[in-house]
C-alpha cells in the first residue's frame, strides 16, 4: 500500500525499533537438530550468521472469563534437546527465528538513525520466508505445519529525555494512566510497570501491551520499553489465512499504540496521519 | 554459564538419558535489561557496563579491543544477581584485552572483580589500606560468596 493510501496513523519518526511476524504450529515430530543445518544450507547466501537459543515456550489465547495466554516458561524433561536457531542476515536488520513448532521474522533497526520499515514491506518479506520454510519442510517429508497461532509484535523504545524523565512524568507518554494519587501520602513515582489486554472481536485474538524500565544494551540509554503484541489463531493454515490474520493483528497494534499513548508523544514522534 | 553448560551440567547429574529443557518467553531481538526490580546503583552500574562497551577498537591506544560480549554479558549477570536494593555503585573498568573490571570502595576497603575476555574466569581481590588482604578465583554463581565480600567491604 502505497503511503498516501494509508488510513491508519503513522509518524515521521516511531519509537519502534523493532517487528517481527510469527507463526506457531503443531510441533513437526521428525524435525531434528540436523534440519536446522540443512534448512540453513537453503538461505544461507542471505542469512549468513547463525546462533543458538533457547525455545520458546508454546502459548496460545485462551478465552473465557480470567484467560489469557500464558507463555509456558521454565524447565521440562525431554529425550531430545530443543533449540531454537538464529538465522541472521548480512545487513544485521532482519533474522528468522526457526523451531520445531515456530517460524518467526524479525525486523530490527541497525542504528538508532535508520528509517523505519513499514509493515506494507516487512508482510511481503515474513510471506516469502514462510513460504521457503514450507517449501523446505515438504522437500524433507517433514510434513506441512498445522498453524495454530499467528504472533506479531511491535517492540518500542521511548528514551529518556525524549518526551519524559522520570516515573512521574508517565502520564506525558502513557494515555490511561493519570499520574494522580488520592492524596498527598505518596511521593514522586520511582519505577512503575504495566501490563494491559485487550480482547478482539469474536475472540479472534488478543492485544497485549506490556510498559517496561528497560536499559538498552546497545547504548546503555534508560527507555520506557513499549511491546504491543498481538496473537490469535487463524482461520487456517494457508497463507492467505494466515496474512489476514497478521492485517488484523498489525490494526490492532498501530490504531491500539496510537489510542495507549499521549497526543503529547504523537507530537514527540511528528504525528502526520 | 551458559545454557549448554547447564544443560551438562543437569545431565551429570541426573545421569539419565532424559534431561532439562530450558525454555525461553520472547521473541524479541533487540537487547535490553528489564530494570523494574533493580536498585539505583544496578541501573547505573549497567549503563557504564554498556557504555564502555561500545568502546573503539585501540580505545587505550595499546590496540586494545573494546569488552568482548562474554566479558559483558558476565558482568551483566554479576550485576543483576546482587540482591541488594541500596548498594555503593561499583566503578566499571575496561581491561586491556577485552576484560571488565568491578570494583568498589568503603573506608579504607575495596573490592575488585575481574572478568576475563572470555568471561569464564572471574578473579576478586580484597584490599584494606591499599594493601592486598586475599585474592583467588570466583564463581560468578556463587551468589553467597559475593555476599560475604560485599557485608565485609561495608562492615
Amino acid at each position: 500500500m502505497a503511503v498516501s493510501e494509508r488510513t491508519f496513523p503513522d509518524y515521521d519518526n516511531p519509537p519502534v525499533v523493532e517487528t517481527f511476524l510469527g507463526v506457531q504450529f503443531a510441533p513437526l515430530t521428525k524435525f531434528s537438530l540436523l534440519h536446522f543445518g540443512l534448512y540453513w544450507a537453503k538461505i544461507r547466501d542471505e542469512f549468513p550468521s547463525f546462533q543458538v537459543q533457547p525455545p520458546l515456550g508454546a502459548t496460545i489465547e485462551q478465552f473465557g472469563v480470567g484467560l489469557f495466554a500464558q507463555p509456558r516458561v521454565g524447565v521440562e524433561l525431554v529425550s531430545q534437546p530443543e533449540i531454537r536457531c538464529w538465522f541472521i542476515d548480512k545487513t544485521g536488520a532482519k533474522l528468522n527465528q526457526v523451531q520445531k513448532d515456530r517460524f518467526i521474522h524479525n525486523w530490527r533497526k541497525p542504528k538508532p538513525d535508520d528509517k523505519y520499515v513499514h509493515y506494507e514491506n516487512i508482510r511481503p518479506r515474513f510471506s516469502n520466508e514462510w513460504e521457503r520454510f514450507c517449501a523446505f519442510l515438504d522437500e524433507a517429508e517433514l510434513g506441512k505445519p498445522e498453524v495454530n497461532q499467528c504472533e506479531m509484535a511491535y517492540i518500542n523504545h521511548i528514551e529518556q529525555g525524549k518526551g519524559w524523565e522520570s516515573f512521574a512524568d508517565l502520564n506525558r507518554v502513557i494515555a490511561p494512566w493519570s499520574g494522580r494519587c488520592s492524596n498527598e501520602f505518596l511521593p514522586a513515582l520511582e519505577s512503575a510497570s504495566i501490563e494491559a489486554r485487550y480482547l478482539f472481536p469474536e475472540q479472534k485474538g488478543r492485544l497485549h501491551i506490556e510498559v517496561q524500565p528497560a536499559i538498552r544494551q546497545s547504548d546503555g540509554k534508560e527507555i520506557l520499553q513499549l511491546n504491543m503484541t498481538a496473537r490469535g489463531k487463524p482461520e487456517s493454515s494457508e497463507i492467505k489465512h494466515i496474512l489476514e490474520w497478521l492485517d488484523l493483528g498489525h490494526e490492532w497494534i498501530v490504531k491500539g499504540f496510537t489510542g495507549f499513548t499521549t497526543d503529547f508523544m504523537h507530537n514527540e514522534w511528528r504525528r502526520k496521519t | 554459564m551458559s545454557i549448554v553448560q547447564t544443560a551438562a551440567t543437569i545431565d551429570h547429574m541426573v545421569g539419565k538419558e532424559q534431561r532439562f529443557q530450558i525454555s525461553a518467553n520472547t521473541s524479541q531481538w533487540s537487547a535490553v535489561v528489564v530494570t523494574n526490580r533493580l536498585g539505583w546503583w544496578q541501573r547505573r552500574a549497567l549503563q557504564s557496563l554498556y557504555e564502555i562497551s561500545s568502546l573503539p577498537e585501540n580505545w587505550d591506544s595499546y590496540g586494545s579491543r573494546p569488552p568482548t560480549e562474554n566479558a559483558v554479558e558476565c558482568a551483566k549477570r554479576l550485576i543483576i544477581q546482587i540482591d541488594r536494593d541500596n548498594f555503593l555503585q561499583p566503578r566499571i573498568i575496561p581491561i586491556s584485552g577485552g576484560g571488565v573490571q568491578l570494583a568498589w570502595h568503603s573506608g579504607v576497603r575495596e573490592l575488585e572483580i575481574e572478568i576475563s575476555t572470555s568471561g569464564f574466569i572471574v578473579e576478586y581481590l580484597k584490599s584494606e589500606r591499599g594493601e592486598p588482604l586475599d585474592d583467588g578465583l570466583l564463581e560468578i554463581e556463587d551468589r553467597s560468596r559475593i555476599d560475604t565480600f560485599l557485608s565485609w567491604l561495608i562492615a
